[in-house]
């Protein structure tokens, strides 16, 4: 029975997987559909404070409020830019197929347009909030703002108008193809992803993150309760950003929840079990990363792959992200809370996995090709979009803390204010100036 | 394992390394010659005494034996090997210190720094190198001059040789402990050298003059 309802919602979950704007221009109409896709976009912002606990756990005592306000400024920065051109860009009017063109500053949407511009508007700062995790404890407040800015504002509505590109007219080159990311394992992951390894290259590792033998040095985050505590917000989040995607209140809701919720399980247990056969010590903080990378592994395929898959691209997700932290600690790139192995990387596979296990066509080489395409085509803008933005930066306004400010934390150096000012004597300044 | 007699060629090989790097061939050999017949057996740590020696025996220049002294801690550094550890690898115990004059400022930036000497010493002598070398490297800022980055170095090595910082001001001060921070922090990673500061900051507390000039300006 249950492959029957299965195979009778499946054409359902298809139509809303390849052309997602078409399919949500129709559908939110209904109360029920508008109701839920306000309530999932309230779910997205609180991963917000996921991502906020969790890069502030990960961070140190002196930087942790320096990360949650960069956390804030990508939720209300980037607010205000994907409204003014982001929307536009990425849904307007898109009659070449590589961007929109209309919907610039919008003011007179109807309702459901305006849930729907709200919904995507939670996703655009996701996209550019995994960024601050990256480049945490070194990198000044006043540039990455203007870095969060071009990605809400160009970056991201760019590449997600050649995918999810057409609410108001035409298709994106992408979907046209038949390219396949349900929620964003790439739209949004990859791509912020991509523009955090950006950013970790171009900012550079903290002070005495690499040895001169090109060791790595372990710098524990301050609480990792929060990171535990981060993760299960995001976790709870991600009913609504996957969820969220169908736009609709239906009862195909169950498939993506419960595949979202397994797929992230499968993480966890894919993380353990290759940290185990790595023989390498079990930590919290990557064990609890490999949920998160479950999640964003499965985001793109969670509403057309069966079940089993969808935890196979989960477990798959564990070694992927594990061995591409390596990768990166081995190249010498400082990513403090491993936001490229779990959004770049793992969003890669799972729109790979969303290709290869496609329920009723598995295996099939020309859908994985297309995916191939769009994974491709994400890495070919996002990162060296980004890598001129943030070298940009660097050589007109600055973009790395001095180390005096590394020293002293970007709390203290940036804001003014500390994050626990009752137990951060030992190394903090006497007095400013 | 090193013999004794493996680690004695070592150091000589480290010294011809560092005197060829300042000297010219014949000057190097020169002084080579007087580390064997001087020193190799009898004085092997008096490495002060025999860059005095050799800077009297060549007439060489206040500053270019500075140079030679610096090339010849550097190679033994950069060969693993602490000048500042006696043959049998046993640390040299610390000469009793005599009372130290100047300025609270200057007493307290003096507890700090000899207290991140010393820790950074304690792991080995690739940490060392790695401070020293870090020291040098690092462009100096915040007021810190070429002349007073020179003198750091020099004083990380030698831990009696404080004189150029007796009088300076108080607040030239933080900037020398900032470089301190960051060599130790290349040396030890950002975890250790918070922790390094934080035994040295809390030991300089401990004095006296830390009611006139608290460590904490420093940071």
């Amino acid at each position: 029975m249950g492959d029957h309802v299965q195979k009778k919602r499946l054409p359902q979950l298809v139509a809303l997987a390849l052309v997602p704007g078409t399919a949500s221009a129709a559908t939110l109409e209904a109360p029920a559909d508008i109701a839920w896709v306000c309530v999932s976009a309230a779910l997205v912002f609180f991963m917000q404070a996921g991502f906020a606990l969790l890069e502030g756990g990960m961070s140190r005592a002196k930087n942790s409020t320096n990360v949650i306000m960069k956390n804030m400024a990508d939720l209300c920065f980037g607010a205000l830019a994907f409204w003014a051109v982001g929307f536009g860009l990425m849904f307007g009017l898109n009659s070449s197929g590589w961007f929109g063109s209309s919907h610039f500053l919008p003011e007179t949407l109807s309702g459901g347009d305006s849930v729907f511009l709200l919904f995507q508007a939670m996703f655009a700062a996701t996209a550019a909030t995994i960024v601050s995790g990256s480049v945490a404890e070194r990198m000044r407040f006043g540039p990455y703002v203007i870095a969060s800015v071009v990605i809400t504002a160009g970056i991201y509505p760019l590449y997600g108008s050649w995918t999810w590109g057409g609410y108001f007219g035409g298709q994106g080159w992408l979907g046209a193809m038949g390219f396949i990311d349900f929620a964003g394992s790439t739209v949004v992951h990859s791509i912020g992803g991509w523009c955090a390894l950006a950013g970790a290259i171009v900012v550079g590792p903290r002070l005495g993150r690499f040895g001169a033998d090109g060791s790595a040095r372990a710098i524990p985050g301050h609480n990792l309760p929060l990171v535990a505590l981060g993760v299960f917000v995001l976790w709870l989040g991600w009913f609504g950003f996957n969820g969220g995607s169908t736009l609709a209140a239906n009862a195909d809701l169950g498939f993506v929840l419960v595949n979202t919720h397994l797929a992230g399980a499968g993480g966890m247990v894919g993380t353990y079990l290759t940290l185990t056969l790595l023989n390498r010590p079990v930590l919290m903080t990557t064990t609890v990363n490999g949920a998160v990378a479950g999640l964003v592994a499965i985001t793109a395929g969670c509403a057309t792959m069966p079940t089993g898959f969808a935890i196979l691209t989960g477990l798959v997700a564990g070694p992927v992200m594990v061995l591409g932290g390596a990768l990166l600690e081995r190249l010498r790139i400082d990513d403090v809370v491993g936001a490229v192995p779990v959004h770049a990387f793992c969003g890669a596979w799972g729109t790979l996995a969303a290709g290869l296990f496609y329920k009723g066509d598995l295996f099939n080489l020309g859908r994985a090709g297309v995916q191939l395409i769009g994974i491709g085509a994400a890495l070919a803008l996002a990162f060296p979009a980004a890598l001129a933005c943030f070298w940009l930066l660097r050589i007109s306004i600055g973009l790395r803390a001095a180390t005096l400010h590394e020293q002293r934390g970007l709390d203290f150096t940036e804001h003014d204010e500390i994050g626990y000012p009752e137990f951060q004597k030992d190394l903090l300044h006497g007095g400013k100036g | 394992m090193a013999t004794l007699d493996d680690k004695g060629r070592a150091v000589r090989e480290a010294l011809h390394a560092g005197l060829e790097h300042i000297l010219d061939a014949a000057q190097a050999h020169s002084a080579l010659v007087l580390w064997d017949r001087e020193y190799a057996a009898t004085r092997p740590n008096a490495l002060i005494e025999y860059v005095n020696d050799v800077a009297a025996a060549l007439a060489l220049p206040t500053r270019q034996r500075h140079e030679v002294r610096m090339a010849l801690y550097r190679a033994l550094l950069a060969r693993g090997i602490d000048p500042t550890q006696s043959r049998s690898g046993a640390p040299t115990p610390p000469a009793p210190r005599a009372p130290v004059e100047g300025t609270a400022a200057f007493r307290i930036f003096r507890s700090v720094a000899l207290g991140v000497f010393d820790g950074v010493r304690r792991p080995g002598a690739s940490a060392s190198g790695a401070f020293i070398a870090a020291l040098t490297r690092r462009t100096p800022g915040g007021g810190l001059t070429d002349t007073a980055q020179r003198a750091l170095e020099t004083w990380a090595l030698q831990h009696d040789d404080d004189g150029y910082f007796r009088r300076l001001s108080p607040a030239e001060y933080a900037p020398l402990t900032h470089l301190i921070y960051v060599a130790a922090c290349e040396a030890l990673g950002p975890v250790g050298a918070d922790r390094l500061f934080a035994q040295a900051i809390t030991q300089a507390e401990a004095l006296p003059e830390a009611a006139e000039f608290p460590p904490r300006r420093l940071l």
